[in-house]
């Protein structure tokens, strides 16, 4: 069964780190997008992802992905630093790039702002939450599998 | 830039040649007690500076649970920069460890249900050349206890606790032999480590780089933590007569061309990736070779690309899988940890059980549990880290797996010239019955730990 990451943060509300926002939201599509697409295709083990900016109060960041979630922050880590520093640079609270920019404190960090969802995941022997699946326990390599020719 | 092995404890640097150790489970008492029990204790642990051989009994080391720290009184500040897997503690990360919920690993058993991992605040370790010595070293260590108002966790219902032992030098209880692949680690920076040697930050705490990062990373916490280290604490039950009956009936069935003798140490070797002598399978398919037995002189990409002689899922294939090709996620690399164990309980021999406890008292080390242990079971569990598993990537290791992981397979598959063969319905050997995650201080924490 897939898992999920439901990384919530409260956005910083000062003018300059609104403007920041826009700029980043602005170039999203021509910037941001192609530099995740490459990463999250070359792990072969994220099925979903997005980011969402609530009411410019709060950003989410959105993933299921398959396997284990201290090895998944951490390749999160290094192929998409700049990705993540600057959106840790809008997070109100959130310690300076420098100081979590090692396998630890990233992963503590992002953890402590994942939400769980409501409810428990059937069959997964993690607490986080519940998530529907329509392909069971299949994973992106499986199911891409299917699809290759041939099947 | 050189360690100092005098203020690291010797069983990290060690592995020790006496034949009998004992582990003893305490629970810190209010107060300063803990403090105190140290402070009498630290006099006796082993460091690595000490000439061994010629010590007298025990050796001596203990390992300290997070909770121990926070019943020492540790800052809470410095205990925040620890790493986040010690932290959480096993019953966390049990899935990781294979250890879920409703199967015999279940940590809801563990210790046999006398008390709770999180109970357990220290381990000390004793080694001994005997029984007798042994006996003398743990009535010692329980006297000091007792002085300072420690509350010792017995593990076993029938109040016996946990005794290793070599009945035969380096034989494990399923007839392997082990202590034969341990990294080679450069304990300085002096001068360019030789091919194949290991820098030792990835095994002592308090020298955090970017290459080799470990936590506390910086500040008063790595400088307390540094020359310590961190390890899992493993109680392992194996069941013998499972394995030999396994062997007796598959191995035949496998191999059908070969004598049945033959095909069961054909196919205990199979999954371990060596003969039970220790010759690697990848060096000599065929049989076990004495001049081969030590031999860790072999590499997989491409002496045994298609696992025709070492098959993917052997257990030497997945926790040390040397040169094969990993997946874009693994970007660490292969982790690599030291080897603390031996085993407990009479050796059997057959296909009868006869109800006796036994199995492996392990211990894993290293500066980042999250990627020297933690990765590894994770590998053990479901062998998914690198494309040669793409045939079964919920294949798991067929010794030490738990079939009762969701998303796991209880299939071994044997590529063999022709066609290969697949094992269905591997049975579990091993179970879980015990974990704690330690902090082995070194010589700075454990003087301000006894303070």
């Amino acid at each position: 069964m897939a898992m999920s990451l439901n990384f919530t943060a409260p956005l910083k509300q000062d003018p300059e780190s609104q403007e920041r926002l826009q700029q980043l939201a602005a170039v999203f599509t021509d910037q941001v997008q192609p530099v995740i697409d490459t990463a999250l295709a070359k792990s072969e083990l994220v099925h979903f992802a997005r980011i969402l900016v609530i009411d410019n109060k709060y950003i989410q960041v959105l993933t299921e992905f398959d396997g284990d979630p201290m090895g998944y922050t951490e390749f999160f880590r290094t192929e998409l630093p700049s990705v993540f520093e600057h959106i840790f640079s809008l997070v109100e609270g959130a310690p300076p790039w420098k100081e979590i920019d090692n396998p630890n404190d990233f992963y503590e960090y992002t953890h402590s702002l994942n939400l769980k969802a409501l409810g428990t995941a059937p069959d997964s022997g993690y607490d986080h939450g519940y998530m529907f699946s329509a392909f069971g326990d299949a994973t992106v390599r499986e199911i891409k599998g299917k699809f290759s020719p041939g099947n | 830039m050189k360690v100092d092995l005098g203020r690291v404890q010797a069983l990290v640097v060690t592995n020790y040649r006496r034949p009998t150790s004992r582990h003893l489970l305490f629970h810190f008492g209010a107060g300063a007690s803990g403090r105190a029990f140290l402070r009498e204790l630290v006099r006796r642990i082993t460091m690595a500076d000490a000439e061994l051989d010629p010590a007298p009994d025990p050796l001596l080391n203990i390992g300290i649970t997070y909770n121990g720290l926070g019943a020492l009184g540790v800052d809470p500040g410095l205990l925040t920069k620890f790493d986040a897997v010690f932290k959480l503690g096993p019953r966390a990360v049990n899935m990781a460890l294979g250890d879920v919920a409703d199967s015999r690993s279940d940590p809801a058993n563990w210790w046999e249900g006398r008390f709770a991992t999180e109970d357990v605040h220290c381990v000390v370790h004793l080694y001994a050349r005997s029984d007798d010595a042994a006996q003398d070293a743990t009535q010692s260590v329980r006297d000091l206890a007792r002085i300072n108002a420690l509350t010792e966790l017995i593990p076993r219902r029938d109040g016996t606790i946990l005794q290793g032992r070599w009945y035969s030098r380096a034989k494990m209880h399923f007839g392997y032999t082990d202590g034969i692949s341990y990294p080679d680690i450069r304990w300085d920076d002096d001068a360019a480590r030789a091919a194949g040697q290991v820098d030792f930050r990835h095994f002592l705490l308090g020298y955090s780089t970017d290459e080799c990062p470990s936590a506390p990373a910086r500040g008063p916490a790595a400088e307390f933590a540094r020359d310590s280290t961190y390890g899992v604490f493993r109680w392992l039950y194996q069941d013998v007569a499972a394995f030999n009956l396994f062997l007796s009936t598959e191995g035949p069935r496998l191999f059908p061309e070969l004598p049945p003798a033959e095909a069961e140490e054909l196919l205990a070797a199979k999954m371990m990736g060596r003969w039970r002598d220790g010759t690697p399978l990848v060096l000599s398919p065929e049989r076990p070779d004495p001049e081969l037995a030590a031999s860790n002189d072999f590499g997989y990409a491409t002496q045994d690309p298609d696992g025709m002689r070492c098959p993917f899922s052997a257990h030497i294939r997945i926790v040390n899988p040397r040169d094969t090709p990993l997946d874009p996620i693994v970007v660490d690399g292969v982790p690599r940890t030291l080897r603390r164990g031996m085993p407990y309980g009479s050796p059997l021999q057959g296909t009868t059980d006869d109800g006796v406890d036994r199995g492996l008292v392990g211990m894993f080390l290293g500066a980042d549990l999250r990627k020297q242990v933690y990765t590894l079971t994770s590998w053990i569990v479901r062998n998914d880290f690198s494309p040669v598993y793409d045939a079964n990537r919920r294949a798991q290791d067929p010794l030490f797996g738990n079939r009762a992981v969701p998303g796991t397979s209880p299939d071994f598959i044997v590529p063999r010239p022709g066609g290969g063969a697949t094992v269905k319905g591997l049975p579990d050997f091993v179970h879980t019955k015990g974990t704690a995650f330690m902090f082995y201080p070194g010589k700075t924490a454990l003087a301000e730990l006894a303070h």
